[in-house]
């Protein structure tokens, strides 16, 4: 700062005498008495500039109360008004005190004194900027102060002013600004742009302080240019050799390329030129650190701690202490001071670490991995630290948290180092707990691959979750010789071995069970227990496994074997609620669940869920508790929702109670915003569907269960769905997709009877609706009377079934179906008969008038014919008559041509009249056809269901048909009629109903 | 080289559940009324030849004589249906009662056509006459799947209980019956040379079992994620080829390694039956999304 102002070396001044050309000579060496001077500068009204330059001279010798005393007059009034318009001169000398405030300032440790300081060069600053507001001077000095102060933001804005004032003014000095606002670059780590404008600068003014190369080198350190780095140093101690921060430049330079030897005797050079520069004293105890010296770390660490403001520097110092201690095994002390370095730096990622190991030394895992993760977010290819975090994560309490994280980390040290085996382990291991299986897997195998590769032997436990894996993927045959390995590798049999590890053997029995090798599992799950009869969940799996088969009784022994060793073992409890949940005993059930909430967990869900699942079906068998019941399951639902709102199930049970209790606007409101929170939930959604079916919107229950058809993930679903979709379309009269729906069903389970039996019943109805239907054909008849023909027999099968409770269907109803689908069939015989008859006579009809329109033609033709002939022959008569004339009677036949011709035009005219005619009756006819057909349809749309008026209808139709070709065009449009007609009655039975 | 060979994608208008391959023949049938008949060899293969209308429900099996005169059709109606393939015409029309011809097929050469109902009423008829000659006493109920042994001397038949009955066909003596899977089995096929038999169930899994052992159990095929609807080994022995419901699989396996050798996702919905060419190079898959699709199965 202070090398903006230089000045030659002058040994005397004069003061120019007022009025008089000579002046008083100043000796400058040594400087008279300030009062002295002050009276002759004011008697004689000195110019300002001589002021200031006798202060500067005064500053020179250190004389710094004189130099106060004399800038300080500038503030006296009377000068002011005296030199008022010497502005320029009393800037500088204003600008002249503030700079040496803000310097005592920054040199300041105490902080009350050093805002003073700043207080003070603040002051003078806005003295000068009143005498003038846009001194690029006081911008600089401002700018500099603020920098200073560490208000890098504003300091850089006031640069930036001044830089552009000088772009536009080169009077205005712009190198202070420039040099101040590389300044700032270099500290925001911009050292690109820095090293720019330092440059900038020494080739404007080659001449410049060393301290501007100081910049120069710096930046290049910075930017890793260390040849040019060393080269701006060397250039800097050329012209000033005792220059510190040159050779503490140069040292670090020498360092990097490892010359340490040289860079210490630099630094002891520095060290005997300022003894107590914070950075050398730092170097030097890194240097005595390294070379295991510690005991002479602490005193020149501490020393450099106490003479410096700088953060940074003193975070140094603090790590340098901490990491003397480190070395030494005083863990407190190495504690306390890693931490005040990293409390003084924020970004100091090695004190960071050192922390993190001293916290892991004490076994405070999470503070340690908090660390550590500071240290990665710096560093984020650091091995080591991703290897520490890695197993870190495993020992901390709050692992589960954020395992995306942990999983990042350990990718990242297998990236890094993809040939260490641990690592893949590492990543292994934290993928099962996230469930990537395949990943996982990969993970380990890499891993085992590695350790094989390198002749190590991999653990048992590795392979057992390898084979786990392998097992959850779906991969039995590798998971199973994963096992055996482990086993074999173990030195046993497999008898033997489950008395080594039982886990690996109650695994590969899973395994077994998985693949489908019930017997061999139930071997090992037996052979466990005879080792450790205590092992409840081979008790457990070998009832599930029984249950599976069928073998009810036995199923239930396993588990009572499993409640005599635990009691309260919920899960035993639960899954023998469940076998007798699935043999429909709903009492027992009910009971084992009870004893789940006393016994183990009042709020266990899944047997609060089963209960009121019980509840609610029990409705069923008992019609007269009705209400308690479902007063019992609602409160269990409400139980487990008060205690877990998110359980979708619960959810579900109090919007089929509320269905039940008829209050169907609230069951749908639930279902539907159950629907939206978890729309794979098949039963809300089925559920849903059921609450449209019982409010008559059977369109959106046939989508809602279409949908729930095709996500369909278990046969038994699928059947269930079929019946439920077959008994919409029914409800809907939509009897050809019903029947279809039915066909699917039975094709799944040919022996389910009340399938048969609804088949039936969908035959009788789409019989009954056919039989009604208006313009039916002889195709829909026939189809029908053949379906009726299966549904006879297979109701009459049915109502000759012995009577059995378990039948799904009533055998009095099928025999009620079988009289009335009787008696359609000979509804529909005789309407076939009827048809067939009355086609029979159309195609009778259809033939004789085809003949008639033939021989029509034909007549026809042959008059048409004879016509022409005779017309031909008239017209040749006419011409030989006319020849015969114009021969005869040579030159006066003129006028008797001009007569003749014209009627034979009359003639002709009269011919295409008569033909345009007979067109227009055709046309007429088939006109009038169209328009009697489609007041037809109308007619029949309205009365539908009027069996008379339709088949008077037909009749007509029949009548209406007289031209062959028209004919068969008809037929083809009322077939396409027939459809749309039927769709259209679908409609109409439908919103009946609703 | 494992790949699709050619897709019709509505083949039938509604879902398809049986399709045989004979020579030249390949007929397919379904939920429809319809039957057809599409060419087997190129370069016409697969393009529709033959329609036959009749049946008024589902077709739920049919077979071709080995000797490709005869078309044997079965539906839920109960009808049996022998079609005259050379005049396309029904030669015999057999009514069952309801649900009395759930899978049915040829044998003696041909000459007998042997019928399974749901129930397990295993009846034969004489494919000349379309009368019954004998029957063949059964006692297991509620049954899925026939089938019968390339050589042609023996009948097994599965159902909802899991459990396989083999009879011989010449004596209609019960030769073999166990317990195969605990689940419905909806697929049953034999191995090339007759001494294995292929259950595929409802637990997912393809079992093979040896017919000659007091223990048949041999071997589990895994890979299937939902019920098994149809297996079907290759001629030549080497291959077995099997269809899932809900999985909509179509999965090959290697019989002599056991192992899954690829799988296919060609359909939307159940794949009900499939069908090998005789020179065991090509499949024939046929599903509830009313498609036919054929696969070539080449070793390269």
């Amino acid at each position: 700062m202070t090398t903006a102002i230089s000045n030659k070396n002058v040994s005397c001044l004069y003061i120019p005498i007022k009025d008089y050309d000579q002046g008083v000579r100043v000796p400058i060496d040594p400087l008279p008495n300030v009062d002295d001077i002050l009276e002759i500068l004011k008697g004689e009204v000195a110019p300002l500039d001589l002021w200031l330059k006798l202060a500067i001279e005064y500053y020179k010798q250190d004389k710094i109360q004189d130099f106060i005393k004399l800038l300080s007059q500038v503030l006296d009034p009377a000068i002011e008004e005296f030199y008022k318009d010497s502005k320029v001169e009393r800037i500088a000398m204003l600008n002249a005190l503030a700079s040496y405030y803000t310097q005592l300032g920054t040199q300041e440790r105490d902080k009350l004194k050093k805002e003073e300081y700043f207080n003070q060069a603040t002051f003078h600053f806005n003295k000068a900027d009143k005498i003038d507001l846009h001194q690029p001077l006081t911008w600089i000095g401002k700018a500099v102060l603020l920098l200073c102060k560490g208000e890098v933001d504003r300091a850089e804005t006031n640069f930036q002013k001044v830089l552009d004032l000088a772009s536009k003014d080169s009077t205005i000095p712009g190198i202070p600004a420039k040099l101040g606002h590389a300044c700032i670059l270099f500290n925001k780590g911009n050292y690109d742009k820095a090293l720019d404008t330092y440059q900038k600068v020494i080739h404007q003014n080659a001449n410049c302080s060393p301290s501007v190369r100081l910049g120069l080198g710096y930046s290049y350190f910075k930017l890793g240019r260390n040849e040019r780095a060393k080269e701006s140093f060397e250039r800097v101690l050329q012209l000033d050799q005792d220059n510190v921060e040159a050779l503490i430049g140069l040292s670090l330079v020498l360092m990097n390329e490892d010359q340490l030897a040289q860079a210490m005797e630099l630094i002891l050079q520095a060290y005997k030129l300022s003894p107590t520069n914070p950075i050398v004293l730092n170097h030097l105890a890194n240097h005595y650190f390294f070379r295991g010296e510690l005991s002479k770390v602490h005193p020149l660490a501490f020393a450099a701690f106490n003479n410096t403001d700088v953060s940074h520097i003193k975070a140094e110092s603090c790590y340098l202490i901490a990491r003397a201690y480190h070395a030494m095994e005083k863990w407190k002390e190495a504690l306390q001071y890693y931490h005040q370095a990293v409390l003084k730096c924020k970004d100091f990622y090695l004190a960071q670490y050192g922390l993190g190991q001293t916290y892991l030394h004490n076994g405070d895992f999470d503070k340690a991995i908090a660390c550590f993760e500071l240290v990665l977010e710096k560093q984020p290819n650091n091995y080591e630290t991703l290897q520490v975090l890695g197993v870190l994560y495993k020992h901390s309490s709050h692992s589960s948290k954020d395992t995306e994280k942990i999983k990042r980390v350990v990718k990242k040290a297998t990236e890094l180092n993809p040939t260490e085996p641990s690592n893949w382990i590492e990543l292994g291991q934290i993928l099962e707990t996230t469930s990537e299986l395949t990943a996982a897997l990969d993970a380990y195998e890499r891993g085992v691959g590695l350790m094989k590769a390198s002749d190590q032997k991999v653990s048992s436990e590795i392979l057992n979750n390898i084979a786990v894996l392998r097992q959850q993927k779906g991969l039995y045959p590798e998971a199973e010789a994963t096992y055996l390995q482990i086993i074999s590798e173990s030195g046993f049999e497999l008898n033997d071995y489950k008395a080594v590890n039982v886990t690996t053997t109650y695994n590969l029995a899973r395994l077994y069970e998985s693949m489908g090798q019930v017997v061999k599992a139930k071997e090992i799950y037996k052979g466990i227990l005879k080792e450790h009869p205590n092992y409840i969940d081979c008790y457990l799996r070998l009832g599930c496994i029984c249950k599976n088969e069928g073998e009810n009784y036995e199923s239930s022994e396993w588990y009572r074997e499993a409640l005599n060793i635990s009691p309260n073992n919920a899960e035993a409890w639960a899954l023998y609620g469940n076998l007798h949940l699935s043999r429909d005993e709903w009492y027992h059930a009910q009971k084992k669940f009870e004893q789940v909430l006393e016994s183990s967990n009042k709020n266990d869900t899944y047997a609060s869920l089963s209960l009121g699942n019980i509840y609610y079906n029990a409705k069923f068998s008992t019609p007269d508790k009705v209400e308690k019941y479902l007063g019992n399951a609602e409160s269990y639902f409400q139980r487990i929702l008060s205690k877990n709102p998110n359980n979708i199930y619960a959810a579900n049970g109090i919007g089929m109670v509320a269905a039940e209790k008829g209050n169907f606007a609230l069951s749908s409101e639930i279902f539907l915003q159950l629907r939206e929170a978890a729309i794979d939930v098949q039963p809300v959604s089925i559920n849903l569907a059921h609450i449209y079916m019982a409010r008559g919107l059977y369109d959106n229950a046939i989508k809602l269960y279409e949908s729930c058809l095709k996500k369909s993930t278990s046969l038994k679903d699928t059947e269930l769905l079929l019946l439920y979709l077959s008994k919409a379309y029914y409800e809907a009269n939509r009897f050809v997709e019903c029947k279809l729906t039915l066909k699917k069903a039975l094709h799944h389970s040919p022996s389910n009877q009340s399938l048969l039996y609804n088949y039936a019943i969908t035959i009788e109805s789409h019989a009954n609706m056919i039989s009604t239907k208006p313009n039916k054909k002889t195709w829909d008849t026939s189809n029908s009377i053949t379906e009726l023909d299966f549904a006879k027999k297979v109701l009459t099968n049915l109502s000759n079934t012995k009577p059995n409770p378990k039948l799904n269907f009533s055998i009095s109803k099928a025999k009620h179906h079988l009289a009335k689908v009787e008696k359609l069939h000979t509804l529909l015989v005789d309407i076939h008969k009827n048809l067939e008859q009355q086609e029979s006579d159309l195609a009778k009809k259809k033939g004789i008038a085809f003949e008639i329109q033939k021989k029509e033609e034909e007549e026809k033709k042959k008059i048409l014919a004879e016509a022409e002939a005779l017309r031909l022959q008239r017209v040749e008569a006419d011409l030989k008559a006319a020849q015969e004339i114009q021969d005869k009677i040579n030159n006066m036949a003129t006028e008797d041509d001009s007569a003749t011709t014209p009627s034979k035009k009359r003639k002709k005219g009269n011919n295409a009249e008569e033909d345009a005619n007979n067109d227009d009756d055709e046309g007429l006819f088939g006109s009038d056809d169209d328009k009697k057909r489609s007041k037809k349809r109308k007619g029949t749309d309205d009365d539908g269901e009027n069996e008379q008026e339709e088949e008077e209808a037909a009749v007509e139709g029949g009548e209406t048909g007289e031209t062959g070709e028209q004919e068969t065009n008809q037929e083809g449009q009322e077939s396409n009629n027939n459809e749309v007609e039927m769709e259209e009655k679908e409609d109409l039975f439908g919103s009946d109903q609703e | 080289m494992y790949e699709i060979g050619k897709k019709i994608s509505n083949a039938h208008d509604d879902g398809i559940w049986s399709v045989k391959w004979s020579g030249d023949i390949i007929a397919t049938g379904g939920m429809s009324s319809k039957v057809k008949t599409w060419n087997g060899t190129q370069p016409q293969f697969l393009t529709e030849s033959k329609l036959f209308d009749r049946h008024v429900l589902g077709v739920t099996s049919l077979d071709i004589d080995p000797t490709d005169k005869y078309l044997a059709t079965g539906g839920l109606d109960g009808h049996i249906r022998l079609w005259d393939l050379n005049t396309n015409t029904v030669h015999k029309d057999i009514d069952s009662g309801p649900l009395g011809c759930w899978k049915l097929g040829f044998i003696s050469k041909g000459a007998e056509l042997v019928t399974v109902s749901e129930a397990g009423i295993i009846t034969i008829y004489s494919t000349e006459t379309g009368e019954k000659t004998r029957s063949i006493s059964n006692t297991s109920k509620q049954i899925l799947s026939m089938a019968i042994s390339p050589n042609g001397e023996q009948l097994a038949i599965a159902g909802t209980e899991g459990i396989v009955s083999v009879f011989e066909l010449e004596s209609g003596k019960k030769v073999n019956s166990f317990k195969a899977h605990s689940a419905p089995i909806r697929a049953l096929c034999f191995s090339s040379d007759s001494k294995n038999l292929f259950t595929g169930a409802d637990d997912s899994q393809i079992r093979l079992h040896d017919l000659h052992s007091s223990t048949p159990f041999i071997a589990s095929f895994l890979g299937h994620s939902s019920n098994i609807l149809c297996v079907s080994a290759s001629k030549d022995g080497k291959k077995l080829a099997s269809s899932g419901s809900i999985d909509r699989k179509v999965c090959i396996w290697d019989i002599k390694s056991r192992k899954l050798d690829y799988t296919f996702n060609v359909h939307a919905d159940n794949c009900w039956d499939l069908a090998w060419s005789s020179d065991s190079t090509k499949l024939l898959s046929v599903s509830d999304d009313c498609s036919l699709v054929s696969y070539s199965l080449t070793k390269q």
